[in-house]
């Protein structure tokens, strides 16, 4: 097994692998920038390495010096995370060559799965169903128009190089395609660092289904079940749950062979997941493969029991995968919200700035992944998710009511976040009847219908607020009243609080 | 002196404190015990409910909170400054309304779409700033007509810099 390992990622996936390699017995080694002083991966990590500036770039992206980095520390591995480096194959492919371990997949199979024209192709040829649409990048505005009048608007720009839902955009006619096109184009090259952009038809009310596959190097291929993630705004996942609702048995059977048949096809180790659109009629699409663990892997964990984190280490130290097929089995029912510095109510713009307070929910099936803790920045360099919460229970029923109790229990001060929508979206009916698709939250008028539908409580925390709002006004006056407060009248204090 | 109004999401409380045990919110006695944490935190008791709360961002009577699990903004005056208030925005209110919108982060200015003297509708998209890897689209919040533009394309702004003006 590995003695060190360089986790070249920050925020909450930098956290979730320093814990797996503790649990392993190996020491972990954390990289931050300027912006992450505060953040909660390089307290935590054994080492913890300056990497230069807030940007991206001259840190997290910094190849020359990551990779310096971990000859100089004596590392033996380098997880990746998702996101920067993690589907990088250059840089898998540095990593190979220095005699150090990438925790993850082969550069090739990177690459193979890396461009997403490349993978469609390589998926026609295996028998994995796909998405129709172009198989090569779009060179200029007016083929990519030709193309799309052929198999029809509206169709989906998408980045070659692309994933995570950025570098993506839906167009609905011939006039809008230009300006869609520039601007995707520019994502995508300042995201990926290729403006390459193709066309997919764009499928009309699809859930988003993917399957979990974990690989080893001795040619043993797993599937650990599926995920739904049509809970998306702007192709960015916000609710994940495990298993599907909508998938049945013989659908799950379908879809896990062509998940482990899509990873077969690119000699695949290590973790990786299989993206699929499904219609109404359960038929579905491959959309591409992400060749590394997903924000989402926690859903998946709670029903299967497997700690993909830890598998992954071991897996790229040579061992085989720990668990058959036949031994492992759904148990009960997961779902995983995503907690973002945004501002759901002003068109969901990010919100930056200090965590003032910050308290997290806890108790029986329930999980929180984070990267931050009260005076943490939250800054524009990187994505604005702050934490995962993730709740476990027998069934969809009772996760739901867990995950809403888990929401109300969580306490973020000093930026906005998106946690009254999450709980919105939970109580809509079509969340709670598993019937909903891709384009759920682009149909949903939460600007117009949130005074109404949570404005329940709202009136008992509207009184107390202008109640604490005035004390603080008489704040001079009150500095003694709370001391003599304290001393007359603490015992409601003492026996109730905490 | 302890009588004061509260305004928060489109709404007004009028709050009055009694004395250190008792206040009254729209004319309601209710009971209540405070106990500072920090200079910031608060552990804020009102009949049986107890309430962690959390208080930031303090300038002009404008204050946000946190309580339990909700933010609040709200403004408070006291009565007098209260009537003052209402004997200035009554002679204000013939003037047209010009509203600046603000850097809601800080960014970059990717594009600017319209221009001075431009009609837009609400909703409509003024520019595009970038921030976090992300294309955000900076709306007009009602009908009206730009008045002036603040930025220029290409240019980083700091959080809460004046954008566009329409009225």
């Amino acid at each position: 097994m590995f003695k060190k390992i360089l986790i070249a990622n920050r925020g909450e996936i930098a956290v979730r692998i320093i814990k797996a390699c503790r649990e392993l017995g190996i020491k972990s080694a954390a990289v931050y920038s300027d912006a992450d002083l505060t953040s909660l991966h390089a307290r935590m990590a054994d080492e913890s390495f300056y990497i230069g500036a807030s940007a991206a770039s001259e840190s997290y992206l910094n190849k020359n010096k990551i990779l310096e980095l971990a000859k100089t520390i004596s590392a033996d591995a380098i997880h990746p995370g998702y996101g920067f480096f993690s589907e990088n194959a250059l840089f898998i492919e540095e990593v190979e060559k220095s005699g150090i371990t990438f925790i993850g997949p082969s550069s090739k199979s990177v690459k193979m799965m890396g461009s997403k024209t490349a993978a469609r192709t390589l998926m026609s040829k295996n028998n994995v169903p796909v998405v129709p649409g172009s198989l090569e990048a779009i060179k200029n505005v007016e083929e990519g128009i030709e193309y799309s009048e052929k198999i029809g608007f509206p169709v989906l720009l998408k980045a070659s190089a692309g994933g995570g839902g950025k570098g993506m955009r839906k167009v609905i006619s011939k006039e809008e395609f230009k300006s869609a096109f520039e601007s995707t184009k520019r994502e995508a090259l300042k995201s990926f660092a290729n403006d390459e952009v193709y066309i997919e038809k764009f499928i009309e009310n699809p859930k988003h289904i993917e399957v979990q596959v974990i690989a080893d190097k001795h040619g043993n291929y797993r599937h650990v079940f599926e995920r739904e993630c049509s809970i998306q705004r702007r192709h960015q996942k916000i609710i994940e749950e495990a298993p599907s609702a909508f998938v049945d048995d013989i659908t799950r059977n379908r879809i896990t062979t062509a998940a482990v048949q899509a990873a077969k096809a690119c000699s695949y180790f290590n973790a990786g997941t299989i993206e699929f659109l499904m219609d109404s009629n359960k038929e579905f699409y491959f959309l591409e493969m992400n060749t590394r663990i997903q924000v989402e892997h926690p859903v998946t964990e709670f029903i299967s029991g497997i700690d993909l984190v830890r598998e992954q280490i071991s897996i790229a130290a040579g061992n085989k995968i720990s668990f058959e097929q036949n031994e492992i089995s759904i148990n009960g029912y997961a779902l995983e919200c995503r907690i973002y510095a945004e501002d759901p109510e002003n068109n969901f713009l990010p919100s930056t700035g200090k965590i003032l307070h910050y308290k997290e929910p806890n108790g029986i099936g329930v999980r929180v992944d984070t990267g931050f803790t009260a005076d943490s920045e939250i800054s524009i360099h990187y994505d604005p998710m702050i934490a995962k919460l993730i709740c476990w229970d027998r069934d969809r029923n009772k996760v739901i009511q867990r995950m809403k109790r888990a929401l109300n229990e969580f306490q973020i001060a000093g930026i906005t976040t998106n946690v009254k929508f999450l709980n919105y979206i939970l109580n809509t009916d079509e969340f709670l009847g598993g019937n909903y698709d891709i384009n759920f939250i682009d149909n949903l008028n939460y600007y117009t219908s949130t005074s109404d539908k949570l404005s329940s409580n709202n009136n008992e925390h509207e009184i107390a607020a202008s109640v604490l709002a005035a004390l603080i006004k008489t704040k001079k006056k009150s500095a003694q009243k709370i001391n003599s407060t304290v001393n007359n009248n603490n015992n409601w204090w003492e026996q109730n609080y905490e | 002196m302890n009588e004061f109004v509260v305004r928060m999401n489109g709404g007004l409380k009028q709050v009055k404190i009694i004395d250190d045990n008792f206040v009254e919110v729209d004319n309601v006695k209710l009971s209540y015990s405070i106990i500072e944490l920090n200079h910031s935190k608060f552990i804020l008791k009102i009949n049986n409910k107890i309430y962690e709360t959390s208080v930031w961002n303090k300038s002009n009577g404008e204050i946000s909170l946190q309580l339990n699990n909700s933010s609040i903004d709200l403004s408070i005056r006291t009565t007098l400054q209260e009537k003052a208030y209402q004997l200035l925005s009554t002679s204000q209110s013939n003037a047209d309304q010009i509203k600046i919108i603000k850097s809601p982060m800080p960014g970059l200015v990717l594009k600017i779409l319209k221009s001075v003297g431009e009609n837009i509708s609400k909703g409509e998209t003024v520019m595009i700033l970038e921030a976090m890897k992300m294309e955000n689209e900076i709306r007009a919040n009602f009908d009206g007509i730009i008045t002036e533009i603040h930025v220029s394309e290409g240019r980083p702004v700091e959080k809460y810099i004046p954008l566009f003006s329409h009225k």
